[in-house]
């Protein structure tokens, strides 16, 4: 073929943008480098020819050898798969149980029965049952309830709502779990908390996070939120004891417009005690999208200058530019500054 | 069948680099540009017994690497499967004498790759062989079995949405970096 240039060959009558036609000889230069020479593509097509007179898994392996694309887009698609098909066993909260405890002077069969069908239109409950009993010479109530979702914040404004007329109203909740078969996927959207950092105030992002914690199971979990117009400060603690292996924390996800908000710093500081008393310190913590996990062994043994020390360097080794400062049981990891 | 992979290998020798980069050209990432070469030379394989005339096994071959994108690119599997920003990774690049130009290059090239996906098949390919590998309007016609007035509209219309693609997405006066040495544009090969 007698090869004339394009549009060197000519004028332009209609020039792209500059800015485009920078791109396309970016890409121009870009797509000649680091091309593999005529043999080696011929001797994959052989093999790949060849290859394709099998049949079966051997047939799929080597097409996929040849075909990195494939194979990416392939294994996309197993992992895709595994997540929506892998079936597991997890727990789950799928609603809570109201214990409502009425004691009053002024507490007739009638005004009981009242409140009883409050209770129950404010929860939403099916239905409430209602036993008296005698307690130290007075008479008290018991109300209970099944709820489905998380009823709690209603449950607690019932609560004042009787404080209010002069009842004495004790409102307890508590979590109704069921083991449920799904898959990997599933579950570990239900160990994703998600809490909107543009919902309300501190407080109300602090109350959101704790009854969210709560609802995953983490009910002793200690929560302050700090918001100084510029930043959130979020901090959370809680503790598991017992034999936790195989029981993954629920991870809390901060939102803003719906989105994970990204470049802060989070800390996640664990301390497994094994049979012997020796306690190893996990500290998982991302700065800016970096992510690392460091394990200090024996960290009961150390000193808190020891472990601050030890901690940082792994840290930093990790590629984190943080300092580290442990002052008994507390350990906290900030960005450093310069 | 080795005495025609030879013959297939000795006339590929002096287009295969060309043919290659406009395989990568024509694709959103490298690998996939990799694979459809690929591709094209074993089609070209199967069908070299009908190829009478070696003289015009360019044009010929060239002809044979547009079928096979455009048979691919009809498959929707084939449209959304590569994420754009794999298509040129920075890291991937050999750094030039200036390593960041390198990089801003990569950046130009993902951008100019994601923009040409817009286009549909016959448009990529006119403003890709036109506007790149300096084909002329007539060659494509050839290439592509079709007009010189259908190739000059495919132009047209594929500068067109280029042009609007990169208004939309900001990038029409956008500063990425120094922009890379001009690469002069000349014969295929």
């Amino acid at each position: 073929m007698n090869v004339e240039t394009g549009r060197s060959g000519r004028d332009r009558e209609q020039p792209l943008v500059s800015e485009v036609d920078r791109d396309l000889r970016a890409l121009r230069t870009l797509t000649e480098t680091q091309q593999p020479e005529i043999q080696t593509v011929v001797r994959a097509a052989r093999s790949r020819r060849g290859g394709e007179t099998r049949g079966g898994f051997s047939m799929a392996m080597q097409l996929l050898q040849r075909r990195p694309v494939l194979a990416t887009g392939l294994a996309l698609i197993v992992v895709a798969l595994g997540l929506f098909v892998i079936p597991v066993s997890y727990q789950r909260t799928v609603g809570y149980d109201v214990a409502l405890k009425l004691e009053g002077a002024n507490l007739s069969p009638q005004r009981v029965a009242e409140i009883a069908t409050g209770l129950k239109s404010a929860i939403g409950a099916h239905g409430v049952s209602v036993v008296g009993d005698v307690e130290n010479g007075k008479l008290a109530y018991a109300l209970t309830a099944e709820a489905k979702g998380d009823v709690r914040q209603r449950a607690a404004s019932f609560e004042r709502l009787l404080d209010g007329l002069g009842y004495v109203a004790t409102v307890t909740t508590t979590p109704r779990k069921e083991t449920v078969a799904g898959n990997v996927y599933a579950y570990a959207a239900s160990l994703i908390i998600q809490v909107p950092v543009d919902s309300g105030s501190a407080a109300q992002i602090e109350a959101d996070i704790k009854q969210k914690l709560a609802a995953a199971g983490v009910t002793n979990a200690e929560v302050s939120v700090i918001d100084d117009g510029q930043r959130h400060d979020v901090k959370v603690k809680a503790e598991r004891t017992g034999d936790v292996s195989g029981q993954p924390m629920p991870e809390l996800v901060l939102t803003k417009g719906g989105a994970p908000l990204t470049g802060g710093s989070q800390v996640r500081i664990m301390k497994k005690r094994d049979a012997s008393g020796a306690v190893t310190l996990v500290v998982s913590t991302s700065h800016d999208g970096k992510d690392a996990t460091v394990e200090i062994p024996n960290a009961n043994t150390m000193t808190d200058a020891a472990l601050a020390a030890e901690l940082q360097s792994k840290l930093q080794a990790a590629g984190l530019d943080v300092t580290v400062h442990v002052n008994g049981s507390e350990i906290t990891v900030e960005k450093r500054t310069p | 069948m080795d005495a025609t992979w030879e013959r297939l290998t000795a006339l590929l020798g002096p287009v295969h680099h060309a043919a290659l980069a406009t395989a990568r050209r024509l694709c959103r990432s490298r690998a996939e540009g990799d694979d459809l070469y690929q591709d094209t030379v074993l089609r070209a394989f199967d069908k070299l017994h009908t190829l009478r005339d070696e003289s015009r096994f360019r044009s010929w071959f060239y002809a044979t690497l547009l079928s096979r994108h455009r048979n691919r690119y009809r498959s929707a599997f084939w449209k959304r499967r590569v994420p754009y920003d794999q298509a040129f990774p920075d890291g991937a690049e050999p750094v030039g004498e200036d390593g960041r130009e390198r990089g801003a290059e990569a950046v130009r090239a993902r951008r100019a790759t994601e923009a040409l996906a817009a286009l549909d098949a016959a448009q990529r390919e006119a403003v890709v062989l036109f506007e790149i590998d300096g084909f002329t309007i007539e060659e494509i016609a050839d290439l592509q079995h079709a007009s010189v007035p259908a190739v000059k509209s495919r132009l047209v219309r594929g500068r067109e949405k280029l042009r609007r693609y990169y208004e939309r997405r900001g990038w029409a006066n956008a500063n990425v970096a120094p922009a890379p040495a001009a690469v002069a544009k000349g014969a295929t090969s």
